[in-house]
């Protein structure tokens, strides 16, 4: 009972870190860089370690190459090199440190210390042999009475250690990684990264005092090891979340906007026409990509008339209606485009209503959003913000009233 | 927009239909060795060093129903993008004319098929499909160089003179796509591929935490 509920939490957390380390691969493959190549790998890495220490998984590797205990080995040096990756990122994302040069003597001087331990542990585990029977979670404490594995899992302690400090040594202090104050998102997320390689100083405490006491057969302080391993669980768990929060949020961002987009859709569409893509999960940014193109297609199409009038018209209504007078110059200029395209609508959903005059200016809608590519989004959310605004309504109204209402004095 | 609600096969079967063309797409990206992380000027370089001839962007004033042409002609690779467009749907408008100019790229085994598909249709063994550039798919049209000449108010007189003299390829981005038309989905695609943000500095921790391309 104890070994399926086990194997069941070991391959939940194998999972999480499976899933957030795909998505990182698959964006991988289209936006290179070594960071997220480094981020990607770091997450499968984790998840190797706990698909292999799941019992069921543990015992089933041992029987198939007749070595219980043998998925220890690649458990231990997955843990190794986890914290190695964890310690390359910290050095690759120092926004000061990470010139050429420094990136050089820093791995210079880790790399051998990473590669020597592995391969200490390595020869230290074939020496100790075939040992059984099958101890998963457990093998470094009933073991530890063998001199060949004491041997394999101080080694293996003090570079973990060794690594951990480093790291968070990375992160500390007002130059340290996690001190990103221009970007307070990412720098929580950061800040999480850190906080689960610190879990994993309580990983290495817990299994270090119950490994000391079980080589001299005393084994009160086996249940340390098994909380040390809960530890360790949870930093997986919390490192997969940091790591993988940031393009979480950004998905949620996406679909967010893709819905308050739609109004802005509806007001522009012309007949007949198809619908964009629906907003998407797995396809967020580009589903939003989609609609956005549409819009402004179809703003291009319409092209828009904006002039003078619109402008008194919007100000003056947003004066009678909030009883304010407009400061927010891009809210104002939200009000007028989104007046403009209700405006086109109206005209095309009644041909002979009245339009404008010959001062009418037919501005191009290239002008309604200058600025860089990345403004555009936040600009057609804030007219779609506007599309069904009170002052909006009003002056179309103005300037061409529904069939069923008086034709107003005033014309453009 | 259409409030239908969709199963969950329906979701599932669009989501997969979407990450295919997608994966189209970046495949095309991969075969030409494009890399749009690199910025847009690096790509358009790239794609005229692929084609072996000098890739022009042009902004001109174009009819309403056309938001785009790219113009091959034996000296030069010409796009234009209508100056009512905006910087994004410009960009949108350069990404899809430049696959035309990529129709041809792929792995060998690829080229073989094209061929082998164009032999099939010419003997009549399999009904054509209008594909991009197709003559039958009225948005991608070939122009006749009097349809040319009437729907572009200005171009190089070289190319003017070419066109005249003889039929050139012409693709026009005009009219509704389908969705997941191949051109407008590499435009797409490679919208969520340019670097489109500003670097702050902290580049390196942006590509692993977030995408830091894209709208």
């Amino acid at each position: 009972m104890l070994d399926a509920v086990l194997t069941g939490v070991n391959l939940f957390v194998a999972v999480v870190c499976a899933g957030a380390g795909i998505g990182k691969a698959v964006n991988a493959r289209s936006r290179p860089g070594l960071p997220l190549k480094i981020t990607a790998s770091v997450l499968l890495f984790a998840s190797a370690v706990y698909l292999l220490s799941a019992p069921a998984v543990y015992r089933a590797v041992g029987e198939a190459v007749s070595w219980p205990n043998v998925a220890s080995l690649p458990v231990s040096v997955f843990i190794l090199l986890c914290m190695g990756h964890a310690h390359l990122l910290t050095m690759l994302w120092h926004p000061r440190r990470r010139t050429a040069d420094a990136l050089r003597r820093s791995i210079a001087t880790w790399a051998p210390m990473y590669a020597v331990a592995v391969a200490a542990m390595v020869i230290l585990f074939v020496a100790a042999g075939p040992i059984g029977p099958a101890r998963p979670l457990t093998f470094a404490v009933a073991f530890a009475h063998l001199p060949w594995v004491l041997a394999f899992e101080l080694v293996f302690l003090t570079a973990l250690v060794v690594g951990i400090i480093a790291t968070v040594r990375q992160c500390r202090g007002p130059d340290g990684v996690i001190a990103l104050p221009e970007r307070p998102d990412l720098a929580h997320s950061l800040k999480l990264f850190a906080a689960a390689v610190a879990l994993d100083l309580a990983y290495v405490a817990g299994t270090a005092i119950a490994v000391i006491a079980a080589s001299r057969e005393d084994h009160r302080f086996d249940v340390l090891a098994a909380a040390a391993w809960v530890f360790a669980g949870g930093s997986a768990l919390v490192a997969s979340y940091g790591l993988a929060k940031p393009a979480l949020a950004a998905r949620a961002a996406d679909r967010r906007d893709h819905q308050a987009l739609i109004p802005l859709w509806e007001a522009v569409a012309l007949p007949g026409q198809a619908d964009p893509l629906p907003p998407s999960w797995l396809n967020s940014q580009f589903a939003l990509t989609h609609i956005v193109i549409r819009i402004l297609d179809n703003i291009r199409l319409l092209r828009p008339w904006t002039h003078h009038a619109i402008h008194d018209l919007v100000k003056a209504e947003y004066r009678m209606i909030t009883e304010t007078t407009a400061d927010d110059l891009e809210h104002l200029r939200a009000l007028e485009t989104a007046a403009a395209l209700q405006y086109e609508r109206r005209l095309r959903s009644a041909p002979d209503a009245p339009r404008g005059g010959e001062a009418a200016l037919r501005r191009a809608s290239a002008e309604a959003a200058h600025g860089l590519p990345t403004d555009e989004r936040g600009y057609l959310l804030r007219v779609a913000a506007c599309v069904d605004d009170p002052v909006v309504t009003a002056v179309v109204d103005r300037l061409a009233p529904p069939p069923s209402a008086p034709t107003p004095t005033e014309s453009l | 927009m259409s409030k239908r609600r969709r199963g969950f096969i329906q979701i599932l079967r669009a989501e997969l239909t979407v990450t295919w063309a997608r994966a189209s797409a970046r495949r095309l990206l991969r075969q030409g060795r494009l890399k749009p992380h690199e910025g847009l000027q690096t790509l358009v370089e790239a794609v005229a060093r692929m084609r072996g001839k000098p890739l022009i962007v042009r902004y001109e004033a174009l009819l309403d129903d056309v938001s785009g042409l790219c113009i091959e002609t034996k000296t030069a690779d010409i796009i234009l993008i209508d100056t009512a467009a905006t910087p994004l749907l410009g960009l949108q408008i350069l990404g899809h004319e430049v696959r035309h100019l990529l129709k041809d790229c792929g792995n060998r085994a690829q080229r073989l098929r094209r061929r082998l598909v164009r032999l099939l249709e010419r003997c009549h063994l399999r009904t054509p499909r209008p594909t991009v550039g197709d003559d039958q798919d009225p948005n991608h049209s070939l122009l006749s160089p009097q349809m040319l000449a009437g729907l572009l108010p200005a171009l190089p007189d070289s190319v003017v003179l070419d066109v005249q003299e003889r039929r050139v390829r012409v693709h026009m981005r005009a009219g509704e796509h389908e969705d997941l038309d191949a051109a407008e989905t590499f435009g797409t695609e490679l919208l969520g591929l340019l670097p489109l943000n500003a670097d702050t500095g902290s580049g390196a921790i942006i590509s692993s935490l977030e995408r830091g391309t894209g709208i």
